[in-house]
């Protein structure tokens, strides 16, 4: 089932310079998971050293943060778009 | 250098005022031209940060993708972000650095991906502004052109 990945800009770069890239998959971690192994580093970018959500990437699955949905074990179909959202903050 | 027009930056100079003294921020849309961030939209966002926090901004993750998605309607990307500082001068601090999009993907040492806008307010009045950008693990400040098409030309600063 193929999955359209949108890439926040920083991390384009490590995929072709492509903004979406198409990835096979039957759950959120497969994409992420297969996404690494077809552009190495991205999977570091997106999951911790415990393969765990990092706390600053947000998934959306089409228009659900996939927190509130059954996370990284969230099914995906054939056409879906998973969005790679960073939470950016600041202050003075 | 990042560009601008007269009205798009009033807005988020209004932001800065309305979310005072609270700091406010939302995203720049628009393209790149060479080095150059041209801004085409400017899209208001909501500040995550506990409300009794004045010197902090998180930008709400729904609205971030929302701006995605209408980016990539009208055929633009978002080019970068802006953020005020309530009675506080123009400057890019470090927790700004440290929770930049670069560095949180741990990925600053690239090229700059963005223009980060920043619009001081003082006593609830807009002042200042300036852009950075993160280049090589370090900000810097960039030149900002306004573009004022009732003027029939350009004023940088």
């Amino acid at each position: 089932m193929s999955v359209i990945v949108r890439l926040p800009t920083p991390l384009r770069p490590m995929a072709g310079g492509k903004d979406e890239v198409f990835i096979d998959g039957a759950t959120v971690r497969d994409v992420i998971e297969k996404l690494d192994a077809a552009h190495a580093g991205l999977g570091a970018r997106i999951l911790d050293d415990g393969g765990e959500l990092r706390r600053f990437v947000n998934l959306y699955l089409n228009e659900e943060d996939v927190r509130g949905l059954d996370g990284l074990e969230t099914a995906v179909k054939t056409g879906d778009v998973l969005s790679v959202i960073p939470a950016i903050a600041g202050g003075r | 250098m990042l560009i601008i027009s007269k009205t798009d930056l009033g807005a988020v100079r209004d932001h800065g005022r309305r979310d005072y003294p609270r700091e406010c921020c939302g995203l720049l849309l628009g393209r790149r031209s060479g080095d150059a961030f041209v801004v085409e939209r400017v899209y208001p966002a909501r500040n995550r940060s506990p409300v009794d926090v004045v010197d902090r901004y998180e930008l709400d993750a729904g609205d971030r993708h929302y701006a995605e998605e209408a980016a990539r309607a009208l055929g633009l990307s978002v080019v970068g972000f802006y953020h005020s500082h309530p009675d506080h001068d123009v400057y890019f601090s470090e927790t700004d650095l440290r929770n930049s999009e670069e560095y949180l993907l741990g990925e600053p040492w690239l090229p700059p991906a963005y223009a980060y806008l920043v619009v001081s307010v003082r006593e609830g009045k807009p002042d200042g502004h300036g852009a950075f950008i993160v280049n090589e693990g370090r900000s810097a400040a960039i030149d900002v052109k306004v573009d004022d098409p009732s003027e029939g030309s350009s004023s940088g600063d």
